[in-house]
């Protein structure tokens, strides 16, 4: 029997216009996720931890990213790093818990864990093509406070403060370059979202 | 040095420059990423087209798409000094010494230069590129413990402690994966590096390659 688990997020956004009245938009995101044959990654998305789904890649057919299962379709046909595609930071060796960690058995080098530029605060993302890039500890780092940046700001406020690297293209820290398809889902509400201020 | 540890590794020493035949060393370039362990290549590495130099006898080629290489060697000599990516800006410049008798996988662990200066930065190391860096990777010995690694003239040593960016001027209580030696003269051409363990074994003793901004790569294995 085919095991699919289907998330279907339904977000409702009130609106205020100039009048004060409500108005209620209802946005629907849906992706399927087969257990037995797509994989998932914890991704942060503006403060709630989201799930990445790479879809077959728990099939013989994925393809391979250095370590990476990514997919039978995961690695896209397109120029890397380019300034429309929105963002997948993957920062290494911070020793982050393993529910936020994107961890291969016997591999612990390769650690990490993704921020994905979603524009302003929303958990519902659309996009599913991500140019990948790495950041590292910085001169600041110390691995016994260290906390996971959970939005693209806290990461780019931790990089400014020199607790991480500047941010790193692959070729730069010796990889291939990649444009990744994963698609991304949210819980529904963000239901494990941070307070405003602490994006 | 104790019998029944075999050191895979370095020094620098005899050669007979200049007449070459046949025979040679092969291996395959790696490139470092996680500075703990040199050995861990990921697959796909942007490891093509790099410079290979044996340094004594001159001969040179460059690696594979997959990191591959194979150099001659001058006519009888015991070991070999392998200079690598010295062409390229975007990767630091290796060295490796090279025991000549059982070599047909040499791993020559390579760099980018932006990953090189996140590392020094993160460890707070100035780099000095008119002195050279000797990193020594210990793979798992079980049962022994560093107990102190000294390097000739070396301004720094940092010893692993376990997490990839936290490094100390101590060994841990437990084994240490990697240990670096920062601000090593190079005028001479080599430098002592003696490594031992808790209980005083002599894990390594013997003079590596040295050059100025360059890495000497040494590994320890059973």
């Amino acid at each position: 029997m085919r095991m699919t688990l289907a998330l279907v997020f339904v977000s409702l956004a009130a609106c205020v216009d100039e009048s004060g009245s409500t108005d209620t938009e209802e946005v629907t995101t849906e992706i399927r996720i087969n257990p037995r044959t797509d994989g998932t990654e914890p991704g942060y998305v503006n403060g709630v931890l989201c799930t990445q789904v790479f879809p077959g890649a728990l099939t013989p057919q994925t393809q391979m990213y250095l370590i990476w299962a990514v997919g039978t379709n995961g690695i896209v046909n397109a120029p890397y790093n380019t300034p429309r595609r929105p963002n997948l930071y993957a920062v290494f060796g911070t020793g982050t818990p393993l529910f936020e960690t994107h961890h291969v058995a016997g591999q612990d080098q390769f650690d990490h864990y993704h921020v994905l530029e979603v524009p302003g605060n929303s958990h519902d993302v659309d996009n599913t093509t991500w140019d990948v890039l790495a950041l590292f500890p910085g001169p600041n780092f110390n691995a016994a406070t260290y906390r996971s940046a959970k939005s693209v700001r806290q990461l780019m406020a931790q990089s400014a403060a020199g607790i991480l690297s500047p941010v790193m293209t692959l070729p730069e820290a010796g990889f291939p370059e990649i444009v990744l398809r994963t698609p991304v889902t949210c819980p529904r509400d963000g239901d494990h979202a941070l307070p405003d201020a602490a994006l | 040095m104790r019998g029944g540890l075999s050191i895979a590794i370095v020094a620098l020493g005899a050669s007979a420059a200049g007449c070459v035949d046949r025979s040679g060393v092969a291996g395959h370039a790696c490139i470092v990423f996680d500075i703990r362990n040199t050995a861990l290549c990921g697959a796909k590495q942007d490891i093509g087209g790099l410079s290979v130099v044996e340094v004594m006898g001159g001969e040179r080629t460059t690696t594979d798409a997959d990191g591959g290489f194979s150099v001659a060697i001058p006519d009888g000599a015991t070991r070999a000094v392998l200079r690598v990516a010295e062409d390229r800006t975007d990767r630091r410049i290796s060295l490796i010494g090279v025991d000549v008798a059982p070599t047909d996988d040499v791993l020559a662990p390579v760099i980018t230069t932006t990953l090189w200066t996140t590392y020094l930065t993160a460890l707070h190391v100035e780099d000095k590129p008119t002195t050279a860096t000797v990193h020594v990777s210990l793979s798992p010995l079980p049962g022994i413990a560093v107990g102190g690694v000294e390097v000739a003239g070396a301004s720094t040593i940092l010893y692993n402690q376990g997490e990839a960016f936290i490094w100390n001027e101590q060994p841990p209580g437990d084994q240490t994966p990697a240990v670096m030696a920062f601000g090593v003269p190079v005028e001479s051409g080599t430098a002592m590096v003696n490594v031992i363990s808790r209980t005083d074994e002599v894990l390594y003793n013997g003079p590596v390659p040295v050059q100025a901004g360059a890495i000497t790569w040494v590994r320890i294995q059973r």
